[in-house]
């Protein structure tokens, strides 16, 4: 820069240099976008930015050559050759202006082309992935199919088995129901619980079962509000009639609508264990019983020995025929009844007085025949004896075991009074090994007893005959007898036959502990 | 409007009437000298919103690669030299030719003095290539890194 002004030269170097370095790094660019779609024909992408490099290339280019050219002429100070191409040059720097333009603008929307088919280009992808794997699975499932039916199979054969074997194997019942609380299926026990056999129990429903209508409803009632029932308490009637008490757990069974379609159960008799829990409840009511017999036995003893012995004496101060006399022998005749019945209560409160010694109890079966044996005959009762050899001793007072053999025989006696031909009286001894026992059993074939008095007949004046006839006190004395022996009476009516019947009759069953060896008996 | 057979014939009148009638207002428009210069600034401005178009477009799609962050600041730097050059234009538009002096050769042009804001425009104006030069080597540098990139994918997996 001088005085005058600034040199322009600055701007020619920059304009010819520049215009020489934009030939060459468009050219570069260019170079690079062309390999880029070289690389990759198909991306969509690089196609479009070559085409926008190639604007701009074409722009740079025609720019540059234009400006290199105007400066080579001024400089040549052929300046004037420049007026009619510098409108040429700037109509086509104009071109090549709005084309790149152009190509910038729409390169946009090639990319948002690009975009939504790269998108579906993607999911076609994913679903041929899938499909790939999704083929795969099915050929190895295909070939493995055969194994694992077969390996599903035997599971499932084993678990059938092993259920099966449970259902079967029980000795509880078990049943399937269906909605309307039809027996679909039950076990081998539940039939032979209730009598029936296999093919009736799948003719019978809940309601054939249960002995009272209402526990039915209140198991149904109980299914549908809680879905199960557990320890439910009922009573089953049996096929002959006869009750079985049984605990009762069960299951809904649900179908797909979520509604009941039906139960599942298990009931566990419980007979046994109801008639033992009577019995016990029987054997402290009777020692109750027997306590306060005892204390009026005791009390009023003195008394009516007295009153007996007064009418004993003052009979010989009257005469035969007179009618004091009469009245003096009724009185003693009726104190010695009294004596008598005092007596058996205080038996059957052990209030008196007893023996301890080894006893055979066949010898004590001979005896108590032996007194009631022209009785039995009078009533055309025929009496077998089925005595086991070799019976191993109890230990007990012979006279009170002998009193219960007579008081057993003389109840079978007046069971068969009603019996109109066969009467028979059968007797029986045994050793029970496993349990310890001598078993006496007295089997009549009377009327038998009936269930309900059943747990009643062992109570003190408890009679079924005739008023005059017994005092209810014969088995009563019998059972605190053998209760003090440490022995136990059991009733069997009807009684369990062979081949699964019934007999009509009684068997009373006496069980007595087996004495101790004599050495330890001594000691 | 769909043409029909009347609108054609009424088309065809206007047309043919023109033609055998000429006058000065019928004629084809006259392109005067100033119409290059507009062309050619409207294309710098086109320039412009296609290069704001085309950074926006990059922004949109988020790539975060070198090659796209080139390309951005190619977008800025070209802008920018159209805005120069827009200006350029402008300023030599209204620079007097008696402020541009050749002496011996052209080689000693000089911008006489006084110095005006419009003289210092057209100066400044004239080195637009220190702004065009950077522009396209930010493109030349941002296609090589796309290469580059591609073909260490092509190696490695796909972009």
């Amino acid at each position: 820069m001088n005085g005058m002004g600034m040199s322009m030269l600055p701007t020619i170097v920059v304009d010819v240099a520049g215009s020489a370095a934009n030939i060459l790094l468009s050219f570069f660019s260019l170079w690079y976008a062309f390999r880029l779609t070289r690389l990759k024909p198909d991306n969509f992408l690089w196609g479009s930015l070559f085409y926008v490099t190639l604007a701009i290339t074409a722009f740079a280019l025609s720019r540059a050559v234009g400006h290199i050219l105007k400066e080579f002429l001024f400089i040549a100070g052929k300046g004037e050759l420049w007026q009619p191409i510098a409108p040429f040059s700037g109509g086509v720097n104009t071109l090549c202006m709005i084309s790149v333009a152009t190509v910038m603008i729409f390169y946009h929307k090639g990319v948002q082309a690009y975009e939504a088919i790269e998108q579906e280009a993607a999911k076609l992808k994913e679903s041929k992935r899938r499909l790939t794997q999704t083929a795969r699975e099915l050929k190895e499932l295909n070939l493995s199919l055969e194994d694992k039916v077969e390996a599903r199979t035997a599971e499932l054969s084993k678990s059938e088995k092993k259920f099966r074997h449970l259902f079967t194997a029980s000795k509880d019942m078990v049943f399937f129901t269906d909605r309307n609380h039809l027996l679909l299926d039950m076990n081998a026990s539940g039939s032979e619980m209730l009598g029936y056999s296999r093919h009736e129990t799948s003719l019978l429903g809940l309601r054939d079962i249960f002995r009272h209508e209402s526990d039915v409803a209140t198991y149904a009632r109980m299914l549908e509000i809680d879905g199960y029932l557990h320890d439910f308490e009922a009573e089953f009637r049996r096929k002959d009639g006869s009750v079985m008490y049984v605990l009762i757990s069960a299951t809904a069974l649900y179908d797909e609508q979520g509604n009941i379609g039906g139960s599942e159960g298990i009931a566990k008799d419980l007979t046994r264990l109801k008639t033992m829990m009577e019995q016990l409840i029987s054997s402290e009511k009777m020692a109750s019983v027997g306590q306060m017999a005892a204390g009026i036995a005791h009390e009023i003893n003195t008394p009516l020995g007295i009153i007996h012995g007064y009418a004993q004496l003052m009979l010989d101060d009257f005469d035969k025929d007179s009618e004091v006399r009469q009245n003096l022998e009724a009185i003693e005749r009726q104190a010695q009844a009294s004596c008598k019945i005092v007596a058996d209560l205080l038996k059957y409160s052990r209030q008196t007085g007893s023996v301890r010694e080894l006893v055979d109890l066949n010898d004590v079966v001979d005896d108590a025949l032996a007194i009631t044996e022209h009785n039995l005959s009078l009533s055309h009762i025929k009496v077998a004896r089925e005595l086991a050899r070799d019976l191993p001793p109890v230990t007990g007072d012979p006279e009170k075991l002998r009193q219960v053999m007579v008081n057993l025989i003389n109840n079978a006696h007046h069971a068969m009074e009603k019996t109109e031909v066969g009467r028979q009286l059968r007797i029986r001894t045994r050793w029970d090994m496993a349990e310890g026992k001598v078993v006496v059993e007295v089997q009549d074939n009377g009327h038998g007893i009936p269930e309900h008095i059943k747990a009643r007949i062992f109570d003190p004046f408890f009679t079924t005959k005739p008023v005059g006839k017994g005092t209810g006190l014969g088995l009563s004395v019998s059972y605190g007898i053998v209760q003090e022996h440490g022995g136990s009476i059991a009733i069997e009516s009807p009684i369990p036959g062979p081949a699964n019947t019934l007999l009509q009759g009684t068997l009373f069953r006496l069980m007595l502990p087996m004495a101790m060896e004599p050495a330890a008996l001594n000691e | 409007m769909a043409l029909n057979g009347g609108n054609i014939i009424w088309l065809l009148g206007l047309i043919g009437f023109g033609m055998f009638l000429p006058s000065e207002a019928l004629a084809l428009q006259v392109h005067g000298e100033p119409e290059g210069l507009y062309v050619h600034q409207m294309a710098h401005l086109f320039y412009i919103v296609a290069l704001g178009y085309f950074f926006w477009d990059i922004r949109r799609i988020a790539f975060t690669d070198r090659g796209w962050r080139l390309l951005q600041l190619f977008c800025v730097l070209m802008a920018c030299w159209n805005l120069l050059a827009f200006i350029g234009h402008l300023a030599g538009v209204y620079l007097d030719p008696q402020a541009l002096l050749q002496t011996d050769c052209y080689l000693q042009t000089q911008l006489l003095s006084p110095f005006t804001f419009n003289k210092s425009l057209y100066f400044v104006t004239k080195l637009d290539h220190l702004i065009y030069v950077p522009a396209l080597l930010c493109l030349f540098l941002g296609l090589r890194s796309f290469y580059r990139s591609a073909v260490s994918a092509s190696s490695g997996g796909e972009r």
